[in-house]
């Protein structure tokens, strides 16, 4: 019995052991910072002037947020961001996926899922860099426009109409060839059996698209939304590099006005405030989610 | 929510990367391009007035003391040069010298504030940014107060730097930095070959608002890509420096409307006036547009010194435009005023408008060889900083022999008009001019910022941008 317990003990131990680095990682670069961060959303605290030069003002931080412009200026352009950029995003992953999975060779499909994959792996501030030349006066880009018949095609990245979605189109774009990878992963996992079924039964290609593979594909496409959302409402280099923030207010996102009110106004209580509610959004957004996917999988 | 900071972090590092890929163009950025630059005559000068600026000589028990300067110029700039002198010249006594380059942006700044509040190993840096950004340091407390160190070795800023320049920059009558550049915001580049082809007279005694548009208008010419611009505004990396002079007028109350800094004095009659004048110029085409300069990410680089425009604002670039191996050009550039809303203001050029004065040089208090450092930065104001000149940056020291400054900034021939240096530098220093600072300066910069950048873009008229401008910084103000 004693030894039974002993050699228990022991497997707990080396258990431990192996997970100590990565528990204290969490602890130290996660936890931590996260209680402290809550806290720090309760105070004034200026940074610069070192630890425990703060002072308590309770939910100030929190009630002063819904009457300044560039907070509720940067939540509402991060709603518009994610709901147009995630679905759009997906809906043209699912398309090309699906092209490239019934029309492409194996061969050529790799390599093409590969190439569409490259903007993933660039540093998001070496690609809104080509970006922003692609969008100047001179660009491809507006040259482009032009070509298609828009006679006065307007600065971009310097118009408070078409700033944000210039942003848009460039994460569009960067997250496709991701998307696309993992849609047609998730193709690759579907049984041909069912398309054959399908077939018997006399569907075209288009049924089978909309009977079989969207539905069989729901988990991946349930995943991609939910990283999708989360990598959305988090949006801040393009902005920054791009615009930052401009014009007026037109793409202040909410990472980018907690990285200004953090590092350009040294307010980190106000700061704090602004993560904690991001924070209370994506933990709602998740939530709701699970919940209608693991409803609706019943 | 700490993780997404974490990862803003992260991204703000790649960003600083990119400014440093992207958004060099303008200050010469990182490059290896090794130039020489002192002239014969800004050698000899450094060393003659730092042996009469020389105080007493640091003790040090025998051990080399290894002083830490940060600034926001390439080194290969005079820097290089000036921390060698020093390096010779303080040897014996056991001092050396290090010089960081930290990148002026925000992100250098930053980076340079976290290294401050942190201890780090900084004696001396070199702020920018004016009195706002020296406000936060010192109440962060990572400016030293040297107002008893500058007593003790009987240097006497008002004096010795004019009290134009000096008292906008003290906080509570005390000295946290002190300036050492002249660089007076309320002059401006012109062409001067450009303008001698149109036949127009270099306005070295000032002008108005009126006769600036129709000059602007006048040397406006071409098309596509030979199109050369009456103007450049140099408004593409932020609406700052470039139009202080629209303000300049109003002197001490520019920004604020009372000495306690309560409420915004942005809907003057002379603001309106002023932003117009560079809408119209923009306008009527004598001036590149707002939208190319924002989207195109154009520098002053780009416009000016490739001659695609006559006139520009942006004082601070003389070091590039001396820079000919870097940025290659064949024209005559001539600094002149900034002009004036009418002729009654023609006599307020005797004196600047605000601080005529930059590149501050600080004391990290956490600094171990305080008294060292302290030595240093006269050692540099009275003579140290000499290399500099040559590269464009102007010394503020009265005791500089005004004619060897203009002989080293001309050095090489050609690339300033002499005679426009001359009376550039002959703007008397000891009236002051206090400005009215408050905590909310940064937040009130970026309401001004976004207001203009509204009505530069067409999106509301002067009237709305201006009574805008002031409801929104009053309320900010009042929040407080």
């Amino acid at each position: 019995m004693s030894g039974k317990k002993k050699k228990a003990v022991r497997e707990q131990l080396t258990a431990t052991v192996f997970l100590l680095p990565s528990l204290i990682g969490l602890v130290l670069f996660s936890l931590i910072p996260l209680v402290f961060s809550l806290f720090i959303s309760l105070t004034d605290w200026n940074f610069l002037n070192g630890m425990g030069s703060w002072n308590f003002i309770g939910l100030e931080n929190f009630l002063d947020m819904w009457t300044d412009e560039w907070f509720l200026a940067s939540l509402k352009n991060t709603f518009i961001y994610t709901i147009v950029v995630v679905p759009i995003g997906l809906f043209l992953a699912l398309i090309i996926a699906a092209l490239i999975d019934s029309f492409i060779s194996d061969r050529l499909a790799n390599v093409l899922r590969v190439t569409m994959y490259m903007p993933k792996i660039c540093n998001i501030v070496a690609s809104a860099a080509i970006w922003i030349m692609l969008y100047s006066t001179y660009g491809p880009f507006t040259q482009l426009m032009r070509l298609l018949g828009w006679e006065n095609p307007p600065h971009f990245l310097a118009s408070y109409t078409w700033a944000l979605p210039a942003i848009m189109l460039m994460s569009i774009w960067s997250g496709l060839g991701y998307h696309v990878f993992i849609y047609s992963a998730g193709m690759a996992g579907i049984s041909r059996d069912l398309y054959e079924a399908a077939e018997l039964d006399g569907a075209g290609a288009i049924q089978k698209f909309w009977y079989v593979t969207i539905p069989q594909l729901r988990p991946t496409t349930f995943f991609l939304m939910i990283t999708g959302i989360i990598g959305s409402f988090k949006v801040f280099g393009s902005v920054n590099v791009m615009t930052q923030g401009g014009p007026g207010h037109s793409t202040y996102t909410l990472v980018y006005y907690i990285y200004k009110s953090a590092f350009s106004y040294y307010n980190m209580g106000y700061a704090s405030a602004v993560a904690v509610i991001l924070f209370l959004i994506l933990l709602v957004v998740t939530l709701v989610q699970w919940k209608h996917n693991n409803g609706s999988s019943d | 929510m700490r993780k997404n900071l974490v990862r803003a972090g992260s991204a703000v590092l790649a960003a600083a990367m990119l400014t440093g890929l992207t958004a060099c163009g303008g200050s010469g950025g990182s490059s290896t391009t090794a130039t020489t630059k002192a002239g014969a005559a800004s050698s000899s000068t450094a060393t003659t007035m730092a042996a009469a600026g020389k105080t007493a000589a640091a003790k040090n028990n025998g051990e080399t003391i290894t002083l830490n300067l940060w600034g926001g110029i390439p080194g290969e700039y005079g820097y290089d040069e000036m921390v060698e002198n020093f390096n010779k010249e303080f040897k014996d006594k056991g001092i050396q010298m290090e010089y960081t380059r930290y990148k002026n942006d925000s992100d250098g700044n930053l980076q340079l504030d976290t290294y401050l509040s942190s201890g780090g190993s900084i004696d001396i840096y070199m702020g920018y940014g004016g009195i706002s950004r020296l406000k936060t340091r010192v109440e962060a407390g990572t400016a030293l107060d040297m107002t008893d160190y500058l007593k003790a070795r009987g240097f006497d800023p008002v004096g010795e730097l004019g009290a134009t320049n000096v008292t906008g920059y003290q906080i509570d009558d005390k000295y946290y930095a002190l300036p050492t550049k002249y660089e007076n915001k309320g002059w401006m580049v012109i062409n001067e070959d450009l303008f001698k082809e149109a036949g127009i007279e270099i306005p070295l005694k000032g002008w108005t608002y009126e006769e600036f548009r129709e000059d602007a208008k006048k040397l406006t010419k071409g098309d596509g890509q030979d199109k050369i611009w009456g103007m450049y505004w140099n408004l593409g990396s932020g609406i700052g420096d470039s139009i202080e002079f629209v303000g300049a007028p109003l002197k001490q109350y520019k920004t604020y409307s009372n000495d306690e800094g309560t409420s915004t004095n942005f809907d003057n009659e002379l603001w309106k006036k002023g932003l117009q004048l560079i809408k119209d110029t923009y306008d009527d085409g004598s001036a590149m547009s707002y939208e190319t300069e924002t989207a195109d990410n154009v520098t002053f680089d780009q416009v000016f010194l490739e001659g695609k425009a006559a006139m520009s604002a942006g004082i601070y670039n003389l070091r590039i435009i001396n820079d000919l191996d870097t940025y290659p050009h064949d024209f005559t550039t001539a600094i002149v005023p900034f002009p004036v809303p009418d002729e009654s203001y023609m006599n307020e050029y005797d004196y600047s408008y605000r601080p005529g004065a930059g590149d501050l040089i600080c004391v990290n208090p956490k600094s171990e060889h305080i008294e060292e450092a302290m030595d240093f930065v006269l050692w540099y104001i009275k003579g140290g900083m000499a290399p500099l000149a040559s590269s464009g940056r102007i010394p503020l020291w009265k005791g500089f022999d005004a004619d060897l400054v203009t002989k080293a900034l001309c050095a090489k021939e050609g690339v300033f008009d002499p005679e426009s240096v001359k009376a550039y530098m002959a703007v008397d220093g000891t009236k002051a001019v206090k400005t009215i600072s408050t905590k909310n300066d940064s937040k009130i910069n970026d309401v001004k910022k976004e207001e203009e950048q509204a009505f530069l873009l067409g999106q509301e008229d002067v009237d709305t941008c201006c009574s805008n401008m002031k409801t929104r910084a009053d309320a900010i103000l009042a929040g407080e």
